[in-house]
Formats: C-alpha cells, structure tokens, sequence
C-alpha cells in the first residue's frame, strides 16, 4: 500500500501525514484503514491532533475528525495544523549554512516577527489558545503519568524519561536515572539518579533504601561521602545490629539537596503537594 | 611536551587498572601532572579503584561527542592536586569512541600534562586500539602465567606493528616463595619468552586488594608491593633504580626500625 497517510503518535497526540497530491475523497478511504487497523494500537486516550503536509479546509478537517471518532476509540481535544510556512522558513536557513549562527537566529526572528504580524488578531488568539490548551494536557500527563520500571537497574543500564519513574526493584551502582518528574525507588538506590532534570527545582528522589553514589536534583548535585574508614580493631560484641534501612527522600531545602527520612514528619510538611 | 602511556595487557584480571592507577598516583607523587584515562567503556573500574567514583558527572564519550569540555571532565584526586581521572562512559559501548578521536584528546592532553596514562581494556578489539592510538610508550602487564603471558607475546606484537617502539614489561602478582620452589615462573623467565625490557615487578601483596578495595592506591607507602610501584615511576620519568629484592623475609627488629623510619 502506498504511503498516502501517515499516524505517528507523540507524547500529547498524534500526528497525521497527508498526501497533498492525491484528491480528498481517496485520501478518506486511506484514512479510515488506517485508522481502523490502529483502533487497537490508539487506545481511548484523549489526545491532541496534527495535521501534517495538506492544508485541510474546514469541511475536510471535520470529515477527518468525524472518521476518527467513528473509527477509533481515541478522543480529539484540539487540532493544531502543521505550519508548512514556518517549516520552509526554518529548512531554508538550514540550507544556508554559511552564515553564523548569531546572524541566522536574528533573521529567523525577525521573519518570524513579520510572519506573525501578518496573521490577523483572530488567528493569533486561536493559536494562543491552543497553545494553552495544549500546555495544560502536557501539565496534567506530567503531574499524573509515572513510568514504571519492573525489576532491577543493573550497572550500565539507564533510564531517561520526561515524566516521573517508579522502580520495582534496585539501583545498582553505575546504573542512573534521569527525569524531568521524581524518582521512586521501591527498592534500594545506589547508582545516579536525577532529577528534575528540565530544571524542577521541586522534583525529588525517594528510595526505600537511599544510598545512592550521586543525586541531581534541577540544577543541584550531592555526592555520597567518601568512605569512611571503620576501626580496624572492633570486638565482635560490641558490634551493633545493623539497622534496618528505612526509607528516605532526598530534595531541594534552601538551594541544598538534603536526605530525610519519608515518615510522619516529612509528609506532614506536604512536601508532594508544592 | 607530555607523554602518552597505555598500560595493556591482553588478558583480563592481570592488573590494569590497579597498575594504571598505582602508577598514575607514583607520579603525582613525585610531582608530574597526570592524567588517568579510562577507556574501557561500558566496563570502567578505574573511578572505583581511585575512589572517585561518586564524583562523575561527565565522561570521555561526553569530551568526545562534545558535551562537555575535557576540564570539565576531569576529575581531581582526593589527595593529589596534579592528579585527574578522565572517567569512561558505562551506559556505552566501545565504538562509541574511533581511534582517531582518542588520539586527537591525547595530543591536546600531553601538551598540557607531563603523562597521559591509557588504562586499555581487555582484549585486542575497538577498546585496545582506542587505547593504543595515541601512545608514545606501552607498559604491559603480565603475572608470571603461561595464559597471560601468551597474551602479552600477541599484545606486544600487535604494538609492535603499530609503531609503538618503548614497550615495557610489568610482571605482576609475583609469588617469590612459589618462584623459589620452581612452581612459578621467575620474572626472568617470562623475559626470556617475551624478549622485551623490564620496567617492574610486582609481589602478590594482600595490601593491594585492601588498598583497591578502599580505593586508595599505595604506590609509595611501606608495603612491598606500594614499593615496587613506586620504583616503576622512578624508572618512567628515567631514574635508574635497582630492583627491589623481594625474596627477604624481613625480621622482627627490621620490621619495628621499619615502621619507626616511617614517621
């Protein structure tokens, strides 16, 4: 089958690539196989919609959106229309390429300027107000959605996500985590882990066990003390029982990092909440 | 102008690191600016056993990619001011790296250090010649075991053919009592196989282990085997130096004046 219709998905939505060259009424049978043989794949999410490469009238655009509620499960928030100018602006000056970056970035800002300026208040206002909309769906996806990651993170291993990372396990050493949310280890941390890492100054690390080489939370580092050398001479008796390792929080408290234990006292700070 | 040394081996579990490491801390001691090189990539070991470990934040793959600039990277040691560790990268792997690159950083480095010290990882693949591309000098590691000195005849080839002309031997983890009663192979004797000069010889010594395991490397302190390493970095920067003779058996007194002189 011909390459007619595009679904790629992103973190907020999907993203729909049409064929320009094709007439419209083809285009919708393309686009209802497509979209029947994704129902499963798409899921019932709410989700944010792009179109790519054909510019859509309004009648077209409603018959897509009308294929896509009658042939998936997935609901459509907003519509946000590739902007085929911007992106021809942008590939020219990759092109030009021997200009300085300084000099480029000027010009592009200041077409950009001009091409906004072109655009009547109406379609500014809508812009802004997809943008919003959009800004709040990423919010609430980033403050509710956690990956979870099942089983240990070994040396090497590596995780890097935008929203928060729970782990059903341990945290080796060498092994490191980076994330815009918080970390939750439910298990024992001893690699890197970081934070925060689009510069959340409120993201914490949590591990149940927290002993970790290296913490980053925003723009913060700690790093674990160097070891301190136990006295060799030490009578069997008088060794303590080791404690059990209780769980802890490292965060962000007067531009430090701190470690406090996660018990009664720090959840009534409401910490989380903030 | 610095120079570049790869400490290599062939075989695995010979004592690379703990070499690379000994020596690099030898060094600063006798007042040179060093830099430790990690290239085994994706399996470093070299933070561990200079204890540095919890201070990485960039790597050779970030100085190389151009994440980061190279100070940035650098690590400075815990007690010497003139020593720094280039920690690899162990979310990556080898071909992370092309030789061309390693020996560009090296050129740049030696301009600035007095030794840029490789610590090459196991094998004859990417790693060990990413490690050996910008090396003025090769240190090969071998214990005095028909395996490893075996590896060391192919890696000494291999540098050979790679225009390295100063290659020496480090016999490492040297039992003179096994040696004495004809069970091991005699520093000598692996001479004899491998027809390259000697620059050191190690004793198996228990202090090793505690000392890697602290991450702390003894080069320089009352141990034999701190000793011998300490000899090797004389020898590095052209002092002449005689073997030491391991085969004493120290007596109580000798032992007591030992530890008097120490302070």
């Amino acid at each position: 089958m011909s390459q007619n219709v595009k679904i790629k998905g992103t973190k907020s939505g999907i993203i729909l690539d049409l064929n320009p060259d094709i007439p419209f009424d083809e285009l919708r049978v393309e686009i209802v196989e497509k979209f029947v043989s994704a129902r499963e794949f798409l899921g019932s999410n709410q989700m944010g919609l792009t179109i790519k490469g054909r510019k859509l009238s309004e009648a077209e655009e409603e018959a897509v959106l009308k294929i896509i509620s009658d042939n998936s499960d997935i609901k459509i928030v907003c519509i946000v229309t590739a902007d085929d100018k911007l992106d021809e602006i942008f590939s020219r000056y990759i092109s030009q390429s021997d200009e300085t970056a300084l000099e480029k970035r000027k010009k592009e800002l200041d077409e950009k300027e001009e091409y906004y300026e072109q655009m009547t208040a109406k379609q500014q206002e809508e812009l802004e107000n997809q943008a919003k909309l959009l800004k709040e769906m990423q919010d609430q996806l980033g403050s509710s959605a956690a990956q979870i990651y099942k089983g240990n993170l070994r040396s090497g291993q590596a995780i890097n996500c935008e929203s928060s990372v729970i782990i059903l396990g341990d945290v080796k050493p060498g092994a490191s985590i980076t994330t815009y949310g918080s970390v939750f280890v439910l298990g024992s941390l001893r690699g890197s882990a970081f934070a925060g890492a689009s510069g959340d100054k409120s993201a914490f690390v949590m591990a149940l066990d927290l002993n970790p080489l290296q913490v980053r939370i925003a723009d913060s580092i700690a790093i674990s003390p160097d070891t301190e050398k136990e006295p060799k001479l030490r009578l069997r008796r008088t060794k303590k029982k080791v404690d059990l390792p209780e769980p802890e929080v490292a965060c962000i408290e007067g531009g430090h990092i701190v470690k406090k234990l996660y018990g009664r006292t720090f959840l009534r700070t409401n910490a989380f909440i903030s | 102008m610095g120079e570049v040394i790869v400490v290599t081996s062939g075989k695995g579990g010979v004592g690379k690191t703990t070499t690379t490491a000994n020596i690099g801390t030898g060094l600063a001691k006798l007042n040179k600016k060093v830099v430790l090189i990690d290239t085994d990539i994706g399996l470093r070991n070299l933070d561990v056993v200079m204890g540095l470990e919890n201070r990485i934040v960039y790597n050779l793959v970030d100085v190389i990619e151009g994440n980061c600039k190279v100070k940035q990277a650098m690590i400075k040691d815990k007690r010497y001011d003139t020593l720094f560790l280039l920690p690899a990268a162990q979310t990556k792997d080898k071909t992370s790296v092309t030789p061309e690159q390693m020996k560009e950083l090296a050129d740049e480095l030696k301009k600035e250090y007095d030794y840029v010290i490789m610590d090459c990882p196991a094998g004859i693949e990417q790693g060990f010649k990413n490690a050996i591309a910008g090396a003025d000098r090769a240190l090969v590691v071998t214990t005095p075991e028909v395996s490893a000195v075996r590896d060391a005849d192919r890696i000494i080839g291999l540098l050979e053919a790679n225009l390295i002309e100063k290659t020496h031997l480090v016999v490492n983890r040297l039992r003179p009592d096994m040696v004495k009663r004809g069970d091991m192979m005699s520093a000598d004797d692996v001479i004899d196989i491998l027809a390259v000069d000697l620059i050191g010889v190690v004793p198996d010594d228990e202090s090793i282990v505690v000392a890697t395991n602290n991450g702390e490397p003894l080069a320089g302190d009352n141990s034999l085997a701190g000793q011998a390493y300490m000899n090797i970095c004389h020898r590095i920067i052209g002092e002449n130096v005689p073997f030491l003779d391991l085969d004493s058996k120290k007596g109580l007194i000798s032992t007591l004046a030992g530890v008097f002189k120490k302070k």
